[in-house]
């Protein structure tokens, strides 16, 4: 068969299936389904970076887009106070602002890709990407290699403390497990208390 | 070859997908439906549900999601190490070492105050079983 013509098949293939779950992700009304859908864009993003040679950056899609950021998405909905009932639709005076928004948005992108110069090297297999670019990161790239575990820490020690200040408020505001407790958490002794206060 | 890899991957998903979903088809063609209360209320390990299973989730299910992505993240840098860790030698051993070291500093700031713990729901609960 036709690599070329095998190729193709596999591009429509998933940008069929972009496009299609990225639209049920803005039509359906309930978020738990609007997050199940984006499985499929993301995975259909990886489907498209493997097409294109880059198998490194396809597997790594699937690993933290799905495995990670959509996990987290999901926790985010479960999270929030009844949000899995609310009916999410949009009012005409944002559709028309949407609808604007979109043909520009397409405009730019047409004339963008209708202008681009786009050099033709003929058909070569793909060759794998994960071996250069581990050769890379460890010679010419080792300083941002470790930069990148710096920004890794800060990233974690920033959400854990936004959310630590989070689980504070939430935990004053509720009145069932409203104990006064401080930063450094609740030990067994102090949390009796709370439920002895409860039982009055 | 890759590409030759990767279709077969591609080909166990899709088996995968079409197993489950012909199952299911073929169930529905053979079974009975006839729904009453019990059979279509939840499944909850043979107790009987109570309230609606929609529940909002603790906020401390978040920090560990999100310490969860970041060393998602550590593992995708691993990868392409591990590939090349023979070719290069024992210096991509210290290098990544250097790497891990930052993030345990992350790791042990994220355990010593306490967003791991979860003691704080075991108090209480340890206490109301206590009352029973």
């Amino acid at each position: 068969m036709n690599p070329y013509a095998l190729e193709a098949a596999f591009f429509y293939l998933f940008s069929a299936m972009i496009i299609g779950s990225a639209l049920l992700v803005v039509l359906f009304r309930n978020i738990v389904r609007s997050a199940f859908a984006l499985f499929f864009t993301l995975f259909g993003v990886a489907g498209i970076y493997v097409l294109l040679g880059a198998d490194f950056v396809g597997v790594t899609q699937v690993l933290i887009y799905i495995g990670g950021v959509l996990i987290l998405i999901v926790f985010g909905v479960m999270l929030t106070h009844r949000s899995y009932s609310v009916d999410m639709f949009n009012r005409l005076g944002t559709l028309v602002m949407g609808a604007v928004s979109a043909i520009v948005t397409f405009t730019i992108i047409y004339y963008a890709v209708r202008r681009a110069p786009w050099y033709s090297v003929g058909y070569k297999p793909a060759l794998p990407t994960t071996q250069p670019i581990g050769k890379e990161l460890l010679t010419t790239y080792l300083l941002p290699f470790e930069l990148v575990s710096v920004l890794l820490v800060l990233a974690m020690i920033g959400a854990a403390y936004l959310i630590r200040s989070e689980v504070t408020t939430a935990r004053e505001r509720s009145p069932i497990t409203k104990t006064g407790d401080n930063d450094s958490g609740l030990t067994p002794e102090v949390s009796s208390t709370g439920v002895k206060e409860r039982g009055k | 070859m890759m590409m030759i890899n990767f279709s077969s991957a591609f080909i166990f998903i899709v088996v995968g997908v079409v197993f489950v979903a012909v199952t299911l088809l073929i169930a529905r063609l053979v079974r009975p439906a006839e729904p009453n209360v019990v059979k279509m209320s939840n499944y909850e390990c043979g107790e009987d549900p109570i309230g609606y299973s929609w529940i909002t989730f603790n906020i401390r299910f978040y920090i560990i999601a999100l310490i969860f992505v970041i060393f998602d993240v550590e593992v995708v840098f691993l990868f392409p190490w591990a590939v090349v860790f023979k070719s290069i030698g024992w210096i991509a051993f210290w290098d990544v070492l250097i790497f891990i070291v930052i993030l345990l500093f992350g790791f042990a700031y994220v355990w010593n105050m306490g967003d791991l713990d979860w003691i704080k729901d075991l108090g209480n609960l340890k206490e109301s079983e206590d009352k029973q």
